[in-house]
């Protein structure tokens, strides 16, 4: 793959300095772990035969 | 988990209706496939190889009249009247462009985003973009802070575009907009979610957010991005049927989706307090392949959404909306066995507390469309099996018979079940290219003759390699189930043509598996190499196949709309790009950097 880069000798260091201002704004949203698996996950058929009934939750 | 107070929202009677025709039909389908196998298999008493046929023919028969079913309900003449696009009302939604990035070229990529700020621009709409980088290897990410400095410079978008660097990039990509959501969500009300090749116009990106604006309940809006940039005979062949076959598939899904469409994980607009609400997805319990971070995130997260009551649809109707292909099979055997991993790991969410049946249908599906191709082998190998294994025919079954009974002929049979299987694969393609020159949707792309050239040539391709795809399935099935992790490694963007070399030590194996196969069977059951010669004589070409298709192709074929008249974004694009890439920045110069898986 062909980039176009910096050759090496470029500062680095500023470059990560000037780095820490290009950020997004601070403004923390929270997101709540969601729960995917059962604690006990069984052979449950009768679900998966409902998974031919559209509309249904299972 | 979040306890949101809504329901899954219910899908209305047509969409109830629409979904039992199409799954009745794909069970019929699959039943007189089994009927016919079974009529032809019994006539020398049934064993236990004609039962696991019967069964074979009817799960993967199923799943192919599933498909084109798809086509044909998105062919259907609408009854509904097509919906006003809203427009933007003041105070316009906080807007933000996400583009996360891991070991990307940032020349080609900030390009893009510089092309696509300014298409938004032009459309008086006030978005930030924000690039979110999990590239780990150094080097590659001091490239993307020089180029940043470029992309700021091109665009004056001090202030409006970010760049922020993760230390470690858990969860991948679905952790890094986690990590953006959890820093920065609260300043935005929708996030336009892209990937590293995505290109969108801003009319597009004004439209998702008017229409996420009208409707309060939509979570997520989907567009379907066709493919640009493709060169090669393989690449320009999916390009042309991401542009002609697939608004049609998607109009389809579109009517069996309900509330609970799909995700593709880029090109997508997103309500920031919905996704952060009820997106966060844990790691599964247990080691990869099956365990660990959840690879597929996108089915997830439009699954996780729906239960959480958002509503979730795909548009194709949507203009504007661009990303890039495979150039050749070997790129698209990496990537799908990327996806197949994914998919495959979806099977531990299918009893997932709360989902929508149909997002639990959507799961399976996906899952399907990498098990099919080893049912599809294993009905090959059975099928084989069942006649070595088939009793001598007794031409006097009773003493003292003066004439010989023959077994009845079933190569009709045979013959019907075989055309009825192409044809669930053709016929839709065929539908299309009916139905386009019908509306004169041919006219962009080269009129009814070219267009229907294109098509053929297509069906002739996709026969070809179909072998080819069947055989890097399997093998990523197998690996997976085998417990393989094969991780998920970077997009290897932008690869051109392949040596013979390269196409010999990609295809080697499948060449050595079809010339095995085609061997034994003519030894051991003669009668079957005629009708094996289409799936060995493609495995045999194998090398040359993945490097012929990776050769560049002239315009005459696959012409797409976007060819013709690109649209200005992707001019702009190109010009930006020519740009930087003739003239390097001052303190900019050209060489070579390998990715770096993540």
């Amino acid at each position: 793959m062909t980039v176009t880069h910096t050759p090496h000798d470029t500062d680095t260091n500023a470059l990560l300095d000037a780095a820490q201002n290009w950020t997004p704004p601070e403004a923390p949203l929270d997101m709540p772990q969601q729960v995917l698996e059962r604690d006990h996950v069984r052979a449950e058929w009768p679900r998966l035969v409902r998974l031919i009934l559209p509309g249904k939750t299972v | 988990m979040s306890s949101s107070p809504r329901k899954v929202m219910a899908a209305d009677s047509r969409t109830k209706l629409l979904r039992t025709l199409a799954l009745s039909f794909a069970l019929l389908a699959a039943l007189t496939a089994s009927t016919l196998l079974a009529d032809a298999a019994i006539q020398d008493g049934v064993d236990v190889w004609d039962v696991v046929r019967g069964l074979l023919i009817f799960v993967t028969t199923a799943w192919l009249a599933w498909g084109a079913t798809l086509s044909f309900v998105g062919l259907a003449p609408s009854v509904r009247k097509p919906r006003p696009m809203p427009d933007l009302t003041s105070p316009a939604p906080r807007l933000v462009v996400l583009v996360p990035i891991c070991n990307e070229d940032p020349v080609t990529t900030f390009a893009r985003i510089a092309a696509m700020d300014h298409s938004i621009r032009t459309e008086s709409l006030m978005a930030d973009i924000a690039i979110l980088s999990d590239t780990r290897n150094e080097e590659a990410a001091l490239l993307e802070r020089q180029t940043y400095l470029r992309l700021i410079a091109e665009t004056q978008g001090k202030g409006r575009i970010f760049y922020r660097r993760r230390n470690d990039n858990r969860g991948r990509k679905a952790g890094n907009i986690e990590d953006f959501i959890r820093r920065s969500g609260a300043a935005y009300d929708l996030a336009l979610i892209l990937d590293a090749d995505s290109l969108m116009e801003g009319r597009a990106v004004r439209d998702m957010a008017a229409r996420m604006q009208a409707d309060p309940q939509l979570g997520l809006l989907q567009t379907l991005p066709k493919i640009i940039g493709a060169r090669s005979f393989f690449g320009r062949a999916m390009q042309f049927a991401a542009s002609f076959h697939s608004p049609v598939f998607t109009r389809g899904l579109e009517r069996l989706q309900g509330n609970t469409g799909p995700f593709w994980g880029h090109n997508a607009m997103v309500r920031l307090k919905a996704f952060a609400e009820s997106c966060a997805l844990p790691e599964l319990a247990g080691p990869p392949p099956f365990g660990g971070h959840i690879l597929s995130h996108d089915y997830v997260e439009a699954a996780l959404l729906a239960r959480a009551g958002w509503r979730v649809q795909v548009d194709h109707t949507i203009g504007g909306s661009y990303e890039e292909g495979p150039e050749n099979i070997l790129s698209y055997a990496k990537r799908d066995r990327r996806w197949c991993q994914g998919n495959l790991q979806h099977s531990r969410l299918l009893l997932a507390p709360g989902l929508a049946a149909w997002s639990r249908f959507v799961f399976l599906q996906g899952i399907f469309a990498y098990l099919v191709s080893v049912l599809w082998a294993a009905f090959l190998i059975t099928s084989v099996v069942a006649t070595i294994l088939a009793p001598v025919p007794n031409y006097f079954p009773e003493p003292h018979m003066l004439f010989p009974v023959f077994p009845d002929d079933r190569t009709k049979e045979i013959t019907a079940l075989i055309v009825g299987i192409m044809g669930l694969l053709i016929l839709p393609k065929f539908a299309i290219l009916y139905e386009a020159s019908g509306t004169r949707r041919t006219a962009r792309f080269g009129g009814s003759v070219r267009a229907g050239f294109s098509v053929v040539a297509e069906i002739l391709l996709s026969s070809l390699i179909a072998p080819l795809m069947l055989m890097y399935q399997t093998k990523a099935v197998m690996q997976v189930l085998s417990g393989r992790d094969g991780g998920w490694p970077a997009n290897q963007r932008g690869e051109g043509a392949l040596t013979l070399v390269d196409g010999f030590r990609a295809g080697l194996w499948i060449m050595l598996t079809g010339g095995a196969a085609l061997a034994i069977v003519a030894r051991v059951a003669p009668d079957l190499t005629l009708w094996l010669l289409p799936v060995c004589l493609p495995m045999l070409a194998a090398p040359f196949l993945i490097a012929w298709t990776s050769r560049p192709l002239t315009h005459k074929l696959f012409l797409v709309p976007e060819e013709r008249r690109p649209a200005p974004v992707i001019r702009n694009y190109r010009e930006i790009l020519g740009r930087w890439q003739s003239e390097p920045h001052p303190e900019t110069v050209t060489t070579e950097v390998t990715h770096v898986p993540a």
